[in-house]
Protein backbone atom coordinates (compact mmCIF):
# COMPACT_ATOMS: atom_id res chain seq x y z
CA UNK A 1 0.00 0.00 0.00
CA UNK A 2 1.31 3.24 -1.19
CA UNK A 3 2.34 5.93 2.03
CA UNK A 4 -0.16 8.74 1.17
CA UNK A 5 1.66 12.22 1.92
CA UNK A 6 -0.26 15.65 1.21
CA UNK A 7 1.70 18.74 -0.15
CA UNK A 8 -0.70 21.08 1.11
CA UNK A 9 -0.37 25.13 2.10
CA UNK A 10 -2.68 28.45 3.06
CA UNK A 11 -1.74 30.51 -0.01
CA UNK A 12 -2.26 30.33 -3.56
CA UNK A 13 0.59 30.62 -5.85
CA UNK A 14 3.18 29.45 -3.11
CA UNK A 15 4.67 26.60 -4.75
CA UNK A 16 2.73 23.70 -3.74
CA UNK A 17 2.61 21.90 -7.68
CA UNK A 18 5.79 22.60 -8.39
CA UNK A 19 6.99 21.06 -5.42
CA UNK A 20 4.81 18.15 -5.34
CA UNK A 21 5.42 17.42 -9.09
CA UNK A 22 9.26 17.75 -8.42
CA UNK A 23 9.43 15.70 -5.72
CA UNK A 24 7.28 13.05 -7.67
CA UNK A 25 10.16 13.30 -10.38
CA UNK A 26 12.63 12.94 -7.85
CA UNK A 27 10.67 9.81 -5.94
CA UNK A 28 10.11 8.23 -9.19
CA UNK A 29 13.83 7.17 -9.93
CA UNK A 30 13.80 4.75 -7.14
CA UNK A 31 9.93 4.51 -6.20
CA UNK A 32 6.72 3.19 -7.78
CA UNK A 33 5.16 6.91 -7.13
CA UNK A 34 1.56 8.64 -8.06
CA UNK A 35 0.63 11.87 -7.78
CA UNK A 36 -2.54 12.70 -7.13
CA UNK A 37 -3.58 16.27 -8.48
CA UNK A 38 -6.32 17.05 -5.37
CA UNK A 39 -6.18 21.19 -6.56
CA UNK A 40 -10.15 20.15 -7.99
CA UNK A 41 -11.16 23.73 -9.11
CA UNK A 42 -7.43 24.00 -11.34
CA UNK A 43 -5.41 21.08 -11.92
CA UNK A 44 -2.35 21.70 -13.17
CA UNK A 45 0.15 19.55 -12.15
CA UNK A 46 -0.17 17.31 -15.80
CA UNK A 47 0.98 20.88 -17.27
CA UNK A 48 3.51 21.14 -15.19
CA UNK A 49 4.69 17.89 -15.98
CA UNK A 50 3.62 17.74 -19.44
CA UNK A 51 1.60 14.51 -19.03
CA UNK A 52 -1.64 14.11 -21.69
CA UNK A 53 -4.39 13.34 -19.15
CA UNK A 54 -7.19 10.96 -20.18
CA UNK A 55 -10.71 10.82 -18.80
CA UNK A 56 -11.41 7.94 -16.48
CA UNK A 57 -15.24 8.83 -16.02
CA UNK A 58 -17.82 11.34 -14.71
CA UNK A 59 -18.68 12.07 -11.37
CA UNK A 60 -22.71 12.69 -10.68
CA UNK A 61 -24.20 13.60 -7.63
CA UNK A 62 -27.85 12.61 -6.39
CA UNK A 63 -30.49 15.25 -6.84
CA UNK A 64 -34.32 14.33 -5.99
CA UNK A 65 -37.07 14.02 -8.48
CA UNK A 66 -40.35 13.91 -7.43
CA UNK A 67 -42.77 10.99 -8.53
CA UNK A 68 -45.58 13.19 -8.98
CA UNK A 69 -48.11 10.07 -9.15
CA UNK A 70 -46.66 9.64 -5.33
CA UNK A 71 -46.20 13.25 -3.89
CA UNK A 72 -49.15 14.67 -1.39
CA UNK A 73 -47.40 18.33 -1.83
CA UNK A 74 -46.70 17.85 1.67
CA UNK A 75 -43.67 20.27 1.52
CA UNK A 76 -41.91 18.07 3.87
CA UNK A 77 -38.92 18.01 1.19
CA UNK A 78 -38.44 21.68 1.34
CA UNK A 79 -38.61 22.30 5.02
CA UNK A 80 -36.04 19.45 5.49
CA UNK A 81 -33.79 21.39 2.97
CA UNK A 82 -30.85 23.30 3.97
CA UNK A 83 -29.57 24.40 0.79
CA UNK A 84 -33.38 25.80 0.00
CA UNK A 85 -32.98 23.71 -3.33
CA UNK A 86 -36.47 22.45 -3.18
CA UNK A 87 -39.63 25.15 -3.13
CA UNK A 88 -43.03 24.40 -2.20
CA UNK A 89 -45.41 26.30 -3.36
CA UNK A 90 -49.07 25.55 -1.19
CA UNK A 91 -50.99 23.59 -3.44
CA UNK A 92 -48.17 23.00 -6.28
CA UNK A 93 -45.90 20.09 -6.46
CA UNK A 94 -42.37 21.01 -4.67
CA UNK A 95 -40.01 22.29 -7.39
CA UNK A 96 -35.89 21.39 -7.75
CA UNK A 97 -33.45 23.67 -8.32
CA UNK A 98 -30.78 21.66 -9.54
CA UNK A 99 -27.69 23.88 -9.15
CA UNK A 100 -28.32 24.64 -5.23
CA UNK A 101 -28.21 20.79 -4.13
CA UNK A 102 -25.49 18.96 -2.97
CA UNK A 103 -26.62 16.16 -2.58
CA UNK A 104 -27.66 15.31 0.81
CA UNK A 105 -30.34 13.48 0.22
CA UNK A 106 -31.87 14.62 3.53
CA UNK A 107 -35.12 15.19 1.27
CA UNK A 108 -35.65 11.36 0.42
CA UNK A 109 -35.35 10.25 3.61
CA UNK A 110 -37.42 12.80 5.04
CA UNK A 111 -40.33 12.16 2.51
CA UNK A 112 -43.55 10.37 4.20
CA UNK A 113 -44.69 8.92 1.08
CA UNK A 114 -41.43 8.04 -0.67
CA UNK A 115 -42.23 10.49 -3.73
CA UNK A 116 -38.69 11.21 -4.13
CA UNK A 117 -36.47 9.63 -6.26
CA UNK A 118 -32.62 9.44 -7.08
CA UNK A 119 -32.12 11.36 -10.26
CA UNK A 120 -28.06 12.61 -11.10
CA UNK A 121 -26.23 15.81 -11.73
CA UNK A 122 -22.64 15.57 -13.16
CA UNK A 123 -20.40 17.52 -10.92
CA UNK A 124 -16.73 16.75 -12.19
CA UNK A 125 -14.45 14.24 -14.09
CA UNK A 126 -11.49 11.93 -12.99
CA UNK A 127 -8.57 11.66 -14.93
CA UNK A 128 -5.60 10.20 -15.33
CA UNK A 129 -1.73 10.25 -17.12
CA UNK A 130 1.01 8.88 -16.64
CA UNK A 131 5.06 10.49 -17.24
CA UNK A 132 7.10 7.88 -16.91
CA UNK A 133 7.78 4.49 -15.26
CA UNK A 134 7.04 4.54 -12.16
CA UNK A 135 5.10 7.99 -12.11
CA UNK A 136 1.43 7.81 -13.01
CA UNK A 137 -1.07 10.71 -12.47
CA UNK A 138 -4.65 10.88 -11.35
CA UNK A 139 -6.91 14.40 -10.80
CA UNK A 140 -10.53 15.01 -11.05
CA UNK A 141 -11.33 18.70 -11.88
CA UNK A 142 -14.96 20.85 -11.09
CA UNK A 143 -17.69 21.46 -13.31
CA UNK A 144 -18.08 25.11 -13.46
CA UNK A 145 -20.78 26.58 -10.83
CA UNK A 146 -20.54 23.32 -8.58
CA UNK A 147 -20.14 24.84 -5.18
CA UNK A 148 -19.68 21.80 -3.46
CA UNK A 149 -16.25 19.85 -4.15
CA UNK A 150 -16.04 17.37 -1.31
CA UNK A 151 -17.99 14.86 -3.50
CA UNK A 152 -15.15 15.36 -5.81
CA UNK A 153 -12.11 14.74 -3.90
CA UNK A 154 -13.90 11.70 -2.24
CA UNK A 155 -14.64 10.29 -5.99
CA UNK A 156 -10.95 10.91 -6.70
CA UNK A 157 -10.14 9.47 -3.49
CA UNK A 158 -11.87 5.82 -4.52
CA UNK A 159 -10.29 5.91 -8.01
CA UNK A 160 -6.86 6.33 -6.22
CA UNK A 161 -7.86 3.47 -3.37
CA UNK A 162 -8.18 0.98 -6.47
CA UNK A 163 -4.61 0.92 -7.62
CA UNK A 164 -2.55 2.41 -5.00
CA UNK A 165 -1.41 -0.92 -3.41
CA UNK A 166 0.53 -0.62 -6.55
CA UNK A 167 2.71 1.99 -5.80
CA UNK A 168 4.95 3.11 -2.86
CA UNK A 169 3.90 6.93 -2.38
CA UNK A 170 1.01 8.62 -3.18
CA UNK A 171 1.30 11.95 -2.95
CA UNK A 172 -1.89 14.31 -2.54
CA UNK A 173 -1.13 17.96 -3.96
CA UNK A 174 -4.08 19.48 -2.43
CA UNK A 175 -5.75 22.84 -3.00
CA UNK A 176 -4.56 26.17 -0.71
CA UNK A 177 -6.28 27.19 2.17
CA UNK A 178 -8.09 25.25 4.66
CA UNK A 179 -11.85 24.33 2.83
CA UNK A 180 -13.26 21.27 2.44
CA UNK A 181 -11.96 20.13 -0.66
CA UNK A 182 -8.75 20.53 1.14
CA UNK A 183 -9.72 18.88 4.38
CA UNK A 184 -11.49 16.05 2.31
CA UNK A 185 -8.04 15.65 0.79
CA UNK A 186 -5.93 15.59 3.67
CA UNK A 187 -8.25 13.53 5.36
CA UNK A 188 -6.24 9.35 5.05
CA UNK A 189 -2.77 11.30 4.29
CA UNK A 190 -0.57 9.36 6.83
CA UNK A 191 1.67 13.24 7.23
CA UNK A 192 1.85 16.48 5.41
CA UNK A 193 4.11 18.77 4.00
CA UNK A 194 3.21 22.44 4.04
CA UNK A 195 4.71 24.75 1.35
CA UNK A 196 5.06 28.29 2.56
CA UNK A 197 7.45 31.82 1.61
CA UNK A 198 8.88 33.88 3.74
CA UNK A 199 6.61 36.74 3.37
CA UNK A 200 3.82 38.34 5.22
CA UNK A 201 0.72 36.22 2.65
CA UNK A 202 3.39 33.43 3.35
CA UNK A 203 3.54 33.92 7.16
CA UNK A 204 -0.58 34.51 7.50
CA UNK A 205 -2.06 31.87 5.07
CA UNK A 206 1.01 29.52 6.21
CA UNK A 207 -0.17 29.46 9.88
CA UNK A 208 -3.83 28.70 8.81
CA UNK A 209 -2.79 25.55 7.08
CA UNK A 210 -0.41 24.37 10.25
CA UNK A 211 -3.40 25.63 11.88
CA UNK A 212 -5.52 23.13 10.01
CA UNK A 213 -3.31 20.19 10.23
CA UNK A 214 -3.04 20.35 13.86
CA UNK A 215 -6.48 20.15 14.23
CA UNK A 216 -6.35 16.97 11.51
CA UNK A 217 -4.25 15.55 13.79
CA UNK A 218 -2.02 15.12 10.72
CA UNK A 219 1.61 15.04 11.22
CA UNK A 220 3.21 18.15 9.27
CA UNK A 221 6.36 19.94 8.68
CA UNK A 222 7.15 23.05 6.78
CA UNK A 223 8.52 23.58 2.88
CA UNK A 224 9.81 27.27 2.72
CA UNK A 225 9.71 28.03 -0.73
CA UNK A 226 10.63 31.45 -2.37
CA UNK A 227 13.91 31.29 0.17
CA UNK A 228 15.82 34.58 -0.10
CA UNK A 229 13.45 36.64 -0.65
CA UNK A 230 11.23 38.32 2.22
CA UNK A 231 12.22 37.26 5.96
CA UNK A 232 12.78 33.73 6.90
CA UNK A 233 12.52 34.59 10.61
CA UNK A 234 8.91 35.14 10.25
CA UNK A 235 8.56 31.69 9.28
CA UNK A 236 11.28 30.52 11.91
CA UNK A 237 8.59 32.09 14.19
CA UNK A 238 5.88 29.22 13.06
CA UNK A 239 8.02 26.53 13.18
CA UNK A 240 8.44 27.17 16.99
CA UNK A 241 5.22 28.16 17.59
CA UNK A 242 4.03 24.79 15.94
CA UNK A 243 7.12 23.01 17.21
CA UNK A 244 7.94 21.57 13.90
CA UNK A 245 10.45 22.00 11.55
CA UNK A 246 11.20 23.40 7.77
CA UNK A 247 12.56 20.45 6.34
CA UNK A 248 14.03 22.05 3.39
CA UNK A 249 14.39 25.31 1.61
CA UNK A 250 13.71 26.33 -2.40
CA UNK A 251 15.79 29.09 -2.95
CA UNK A 252 14.28 31.73 -5.07
CA UNK A 253 15.30 31.92 -8.36
CA UNK A 254 14.76 32.64 -12.16
CA UNK A 255 15.68 30.02 -13.37
CA UNK A 256 13.27 27.58 -11.81
CA UNK A 257 10.64 29.84 -12.78
CA UNK A 258 11.57 29.67 -16.36
CA UNK A 259 11.59 26.16 -16.48
CA UNK A 260 8.08 25.87 -14.88
CA UNK A 261 6.89 28.27 -17.29
CA UNK A 262 8.27 25.36 -20.34
CA UNK A 263 6.63 23.01 -18.31
CA UNK A 264 10.25 21.57 -16.90
CA UNK A 265 10.01 20.29 -13.20
CA UNK A 266 12.18 22.09 -10.77
CA UNK A 267 15.45 20.02 -9.09
CA UNK A 268 18.19 20.29 -7.38
CA UNK A 269 19.52 19.54 -4.15
CA UNK A 270 16.56 21.37 -1.97
CA UNK A 271 14.01 18.78 -3.61
CA UNK A 272 16.51 15.84 -3.07
CA UNK A 273 16.59 16.84 0.43
CA UNK A 274 12.97 16.48 0.64
CA UNK A 275 12.40 13.29 -1.45
CA UNK A 276 15.43 12.04 1.36
CA UNK A 277 13.12 13.20 4.14
CA UNK A 278 10.22 11.29 2.60
CA UNK A 279 12.10 7.48 1.98
CA UNK A 280 13.54 8.19 5.63
CA UNK A 281 11.04 6.86 7.42
CA UNK A 282 7.87 9.03 9.47
CA UNK A 283 7.77 12.27 10.57
CA UNK A 284 7.71 12.78 13.95
CA UNK A 285 5.92 15.94 15.23
CA UNK B 1 -48.76 27.39 -22.72
CA UNK B 2 -47.63 31.30 -23.22
CA UNK B 3 -50.34 33.62 -22.33
CA UNK B 4 -50.04 35.99 -25.29
CA UNK B 5 -51.06 39.22 -23.55
CA UNK B 6 -51.50 39.25 -19.64
CA UNK B 7 -52.42 42.79 -19.32
CA UNK B 8 -55.81 42.62 -21.22
CA UNK B 9 -56.30 39.72 -18.53
CA UNK B 10 -59.60 41.06 -15.50
CA UNK B 11 -57.09 41.90 -12.31
CA UNK B 12 -53.22 42.02 -12.67
CA UNK B 13 -51.00 40.80 -9.31
CA UNK B 14 -47.82 42.38 -9.38
CA UNK B 15 -44.79 41.95 -7.19
CA UNK B 16 -42.47 44.51 -7.35
CA UNK B 17 -39.06 44.38 -5.58
CA UNK B 18 -39.42 47.96 -2.96
CA UNK B 19 -36.62 50.38 -1.16
CA UNK B 20 -39.16 50.55 0.97
CA UNK B 21 -43.18 50.07 2.31
CA UNK B 22 -44.66 52.25 0.13
CA UNK B 23 -46.32 52.42 -3.31
CA UNK B 24 -44.38 56.13 -3.82
CA UNK B 25 -40.77 53.81 -3.09
CA UNK B 26 -38.65 53.03 -5.35
CA UNK B 27 -37.87 49.60 -7.39
CA UNK B 28 -34.99 48.04 -5.62
CA UNK B 29 -32.26 47.10 -8.32
CA UNK B 30 -32.01 43.50 -5.98
CA UNK B 31 -34.77 41.01 -6.30
CA UNK B 32 -33.28 38.48 -3.99
CA UNK B 33 -32.26 40.72 -1.25
CA UNK B 34 -34.19 43.40 -1.97
CA UNK B 35 -35.84 44.66 1.89
CA UNK B 36 -39.70 44.69 0.46
CA UNK B 37 -41.42 43.47 -1.80
CA UNK B 38 -44.91 45.24 -2.68
CA UNK B 39 -47.61 43.15 -3.98
CA UNK B 40 -50.32 45.11 -6.26
CA UNK B 41 -53.22 44.82 -7.31
CA UNK B 42 -53.90 46.89 -10.83
CA UNK B 43 -55.99 46.97 -13.83
CA UNK B 44 -56.03 48.59 -16.99
CA UNK B 45 -57.77 51.79 -17.28
CA UNK B 46 -58.90 51.31 -13.27
CA UNK B 47 -55.25 51.58 -11.69
CA UNK B 48 -53.66 50.28 -8.65
CA UNK B 49 -56.62 48.70 -6.05
CA UNK B 50 -54.47 46.57 -3.21
CA UNK B 51 -50.94 47.32 -2.19
CA UNK B 52 -49.78 44.38 -0.05
CA UNK B 53 -46.27 44.81 2.08
CA UNK B 54 -43.71 41.46 2.70
CA UNK B 55 -40.94 42.06 4.36
CA UNK B 56 -37.94 40.24 2.63
CA UNK B 57 -36.69 37.94 5.10
CA UNK B 58 -33.49 36.37 2.95
CA UNK B 59 -31.82 39.98 2.45
CA UNK B 60 -29.19 38.52 5.56
CA UNK B 61 -29.66 34.76 4.33
CA UNK B 62 -25.55 33.90 3.37
CA UNK B 63 -26.35 32.53 0.03
CA UNK B 64 -29.32 30.95 -1.95
CA UNK B 65 -31.23 34.43 -1.29
CA UNK B 66 -32.87 34.44 -5.05
CA UNK B 67 -34.55 31.13 -4.47
CA UNK B 68 -36.21 31.61 -0.70
CA UNK B 69 -37.06 35.19 -2.04
CA UNK B 70 -38.52 33.01 -5.38
CA UNK B 71 -40.38 30.79 -3.31
CA UNK B 72 -41.76 33.96 -1.34
CA UNK B 73 -43.29 35.67 -4.35
CA UNK B 74 -44.26 32.20 -5.86
CA UNK B 75 -46.55 32.03 -2.78
CA UNK B 76 -48.35 35.01 -3.86
CA UNK B 77 -49.03 33.70 -6.67
CA UNK B 78 -48.47 36.96 -9.13
CA UNK B 79 -49.19 37.23 -12.75
CA UNK B 80 -45.87 39.36 -13.12
CA UNK B 81 -43.09 40.27 -11.20
CA UNK B 82 -41.14 43.87 -11.71
CA UNK B 83 -37.63 44.57 -10.93
CA UNK B 84 -34.42 45.73 -12.09
CA UNK B 85 -32.21 42.44 -11.83
CA UNK B 86 -32.30 38.97 -11.18
CA UNK B 87 -30.15 36.46 -10.32
CA UNK B 88 -30.37 33.03 -12.17
CA UNK B 89 -31.40 30.89 -9.54
CA UNK B 90 -34.62 33.31 -8.51
CA UNK B 91 -35.02 33.31 -12.60
CA UNK B 92 -35.20 29.43 -12.41
CA UNK B 93 -37.88 29.45 -9.51
CA UNK B 94 -40.30 32.04 -10.90
CA UNK B 95 -40.10 30.10 -14.44
CA UNK B 96 -41.08 27.06 -12.76
CA UNK B 97 -44.07 28.37 -11.27
CA UNK B 98 -44.86 30.89 -14.84
CA UNK B 99 -44.35 33.88 -13.72
CA UNK B 100 -43.23 36.97 -15.93
CA UNK B 101 -40.60 39.11 -15.42
CA UNK B 102 -40.62 42.80 -16.36
CA UNK B 103 -37.60 45.10 -16.02
CA UNK B 104 -38.30 48.91 -14.48
CA UNK B 105 -36.65 51.44 -12.45
CA UNK B 106 -37.53 54.58 -10.26
CA UNK B 107 -41.12 54.87 -9.15
CA UNK B 108 -43.15 51.91 -8.35
CA UNK B 109 -46.25 53.40 -8.99
CA UNK B 110 -45.56 54.70 -12.09
CA UNK B 111 -44.17 51.54 -12.71
CA UNK B 112 -46.83 49.18 -12.14
CA UNK B 113 -48.84 51.96 -14.34
CA UNK B 114 -46.52 51.22 -17.08
CA UNK B 115 -46.80 47.49 -17.18
CA UNK B 116 -50.91 47.77 -16.79
CA UNK B 117 -50.86 50.03 -20.35
CA UNK B 118 -48.08 47.36 -21.58
CA UNK B 119 -45.50 50.24 -21.78
CA UNK B 120 -42.96 47.43 -20.12
CA UNK B 121 -40.84 44.94 -22.37
CA UNK B 122 -41.25 41.12 -21.05
CA UNK B 123 -37.86 39.92 -20.25
CA UNK B 124 -38.86 35.87 -19.73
Amino acid sequence: MGKRIAITGGKGGTGKSTIATAVAVELAENNRVLLVDADVDCPNDHLILGIKRNKVKDIFQPIPKINKKKCKKCGRCAEVCRESAIVQVKGEFPVIIPDQCIGCSACMIACPFGAIEKDKKKIGIVYNGSLKKNLDYFSAETELGVEEESPIINALKKEVERVEKEYDYVLFDTSPGTHCNVISALQGCEEAYSVTEPTPLGEHDGELSLKLLDKLKISFKIILNKSGIGDRKIIENLEKKYKTEIITDVPYSKSIIENYSKGIPIEGRSIKKFAEELTRGEVEK
Amino acid sequence: MKKENIINQEKMKIAVSSTGKDIEDEVDSRFGRCPYFLVVEAKKDEGISDVKVIENTTSEQMSGAGITAGQIISNEKPDAVITVNIGPKALQVLGKFGIEIYFAKGNIRQAVEDLIEGKLEKVS
